[in-house]
């Protein structure tokens, strides 16, 4: 009996993505990175203003990631594919990274600005909350010993958790003037300059979570590959 | 400026690292086939 595994087409496509992927974030970093030291200095904030070429791309990769979780686990529900519950593993891991990220580059910002490293903001309490749901989820992932129950029971956490990412986007507007974190960014939020270098930080952490996310599936998908390989062995 | 610079340094390290992390636990797997 052959001891090769064979990798299914989402699998497949992970693997083959991912080098040209890796060529197009090398080209794009050095862009991002010149269009940052070229951006014009902020007239208010100063230069600790640049922060937001950083700190929102990292939290639309963060609510990817989870977003990536919740598809991933609900496409498992239905059709109890195990690449598609490795998919949401991928996601809710690259998403931490991100979330993770964008706390601590948020109160940077905020130490820069608002004299203080924190505030119990309604964004900043909500995005805290979502974080610990996620780290959440890899905990309960890396403690359990896997099967289809750790999986069904992981797919419908990674679900609900996708639906406080509106709530902590649209926090802002909810709770109205008793938030100090900015508003939502908007066409016209930017100045003049701004717009090139924003586009950039977006892009560019777009393309870093996708190269990161394809790099992650594929080495779950090598140690769930192993595991199966070894308890072959073992029969 | 000191803070600007650690934003983009803590993000690109953390990043580096963690894709470097991953890399090199591919390779292993590589390794053993």
């Amino acid at each position: 009996m052959s001891s090769e595994v064979e990798r299914t087409g989402l699998e497949q496509f992970a693997a083959r993505a991912r080098v040209p992927l890796g060529v197009v974030l090398a080209i794009l970093t050095a862009v991002y990175a010149w269009a940052v030291v070229q951006a014009p200095v902020d007239s208010v904030q100063g230069v600790i203003q640049k922060i937001l070429y950083v700190h929102p791309p990292l939290a639309y990769g963060a609510y990817l990631g989870f977003i990536f979780t919740g598809i991933g686990g609900a496409i498992y529900l239905w059709r109890e594919r195990e690449d598609w519950d490795r998919f949401a593993v991928a996601g809710a891991e690259v998403g931490i990274i991100f979330c993770t990220l964008m706390m601590i580059t948020g109160p940077i910002w905020a130490r820069g600005t608002w004299g203080k490293w924190w505030s119990w903001d309604p964004r900043l309490t909500v995005t805290l909350l979502l974080w610990f749901i996620y780290l959440a989820y890899a905990v309960l992932r890396s403690f359990s010993e896997g099967g289809a129950r750790t999986a069904r029971f992981a797919a419908v956490y990674g679900i609900i958790g996708v639906l406080l990412i509106p709530l902590n986007y649209y926090v802002i507007e909810i709770f109205e003037n008793r938030s100090i974190h900015p508003d939502n960014l908007e066409r016209s939020s930017l100045g003049d300059g701004m717009g090139f270098p924003f586009l950039m930080g977006n892009l560019t952490l777009f393309v870093a979570f996708c190269w990161l996310f394809l790099l992650r599936f594929e080495v779950e998908t090598l140690r769930a590959h192993a595991a199966i390989r070894a308890a072959r062995e073992n029969r | 400026m000191s803070y600007l610079i650690a934003s983009f340094a803590i993000t690109a390290v953390v990043l580096v690292g963690y894709g470097w992390s991953l890399l090199r636990e591919r390779r292993g797997f590589e390794a053993r086939d």
